[in-house]
């Protein structure tokens, strides 16, 4: 039987392998993706929640309704500074981006 | 018995396009492994039976963050597609790290659930043996409560433990949402859409750049 263990354990290794997309990739586009599967697995941690914990109202679905609404609204205005980046610097690798270092 | 099939295939297809997602060198690629990493959270949402996040994780993640990436591809130009998605000095210390906490996050999660269903399984043990004592020496009209809270105590800490909330044939999850989104959350929902109308808009000031770089 499948139960609430197996849903943690597969949000966690999703989390985990966002997590290693986000942090090893030289472009930035791929590390938005990374971010966008970390937050995916932390939607899906919300629904096993809601689904194996107490009865009443579906809370935890509305939440993950919730994260998928900002997560839509990140990736807009993330790519909008990308393209921006790219028009001033004609590359999006994050390994350039210092400017703010001062 | 279908289920647990269902979600180990399931399984197995999120986390192989997800490692591929990672490995893949070309950015193309990457996109659309991501494509069918969240079809696959979506037929796990269907085994969650929760139906209304699964139509919406296709409409919102498959449909329209899929399409918003491969645009962000199309419009910054690279020279070399096979080669735009390279790995930077950490990925071996960044692996071992994730690697290291999956397995942290695995052990807590398999040992807190293992202790659990012990737990669960002395509790109803004690409610089930609080019956039957409650049922030997009831004469009294008294001791029938005492048996229905014993009884009720054993089934929560069974029902607490492991097994899904039953859901009822005529479960409708979209209904069910909308009187939460409605009720105590629509004052959140208020605020989303706000953030969603300041990131529309926010977006296309950035996007639609400076004069002087158009």
């Amino acid at each position: 039987m499948i139960g609430l263990d197996h849903y943690l354990v597969l949000a966690a290794a999703l989390f985990c392998i966002g997590f290693v997309g986000a942090v090893v990739k030289r472009n930035a586009i791929a590390v938005l993706m990374g971010i966008e599967l970390m937050l995916n697995a932390v939607n899906l941690n919300l629904v096993a929640f809601d689904r194996f914990g107490p009865h009443g109202a579906p809370l935890g679905q509305s939440f993950a309704v919730f994260i998928i609404a900002v997560a839509a609204a990140e990736v807009a205005v993330a790519l909008a500074i990308i393209l921006t980046l790219y028009r001033r610097r004609s590359n999006t690798r994050v390994d350039d981006l210092d400017m703010l270092k001062w | 018995m279908l289920e647990n099939a269902l979600f180990y295939i399931f399984s197995a297809l999120i986390v192989g396009c997800a490692l591929a997602m990672v490995v893949s060198r070309n950015l193309v690629r990457s996109a659309l492994f991501m494509a069918a990493t969240f079809l696959g959270m979506a037929l796990i949402f269907l085994l969650l039976h929760a139906e209304y996040l699964a139509v919406v994780q296709i409409m919102v993640y498959v449909g329209a963050i899929s399409i918003l990436f491969v645009f962000g591809i199309m419009l910054t130009k690279h020279d070399r597609v096979e080669d735009t998605n390279g790995f930077n000095r950490y990925a071996l210390a960044a692996a071992v790290v994730g690697l290291g906490v999956f397995a942290l996050l695995a052990r807590a999660v398999v040992v807190s659930s293992a202790a659990l269903l012990r737990a669960a399984a002395g509790a109803a043990a004690a409610g089930a043996s609080a019956v039957e004592a409650a049922g030997a020496v009831a004469t009294g009209s008294g001791s029938a409560t005492a048996v229905a809270a014993a009884a009720v105590a054993g089934a929560a800490a069974t029902g607490a433990a492991q097994s899904p909330v039953a859901s009822p044939a005529a479960w409708n999850s979209a209904a069910a949402i909308s009187g939460v989104m409605l009720g105590p959350l629509a004052l959140p929902l208020e605020a989303s859409a706000l953030l969603l109308l300041a990131a529309l808009v926010g977006a296309i000031v950035m996007g639609k750049g400076t004069r002087k770089n158009r």
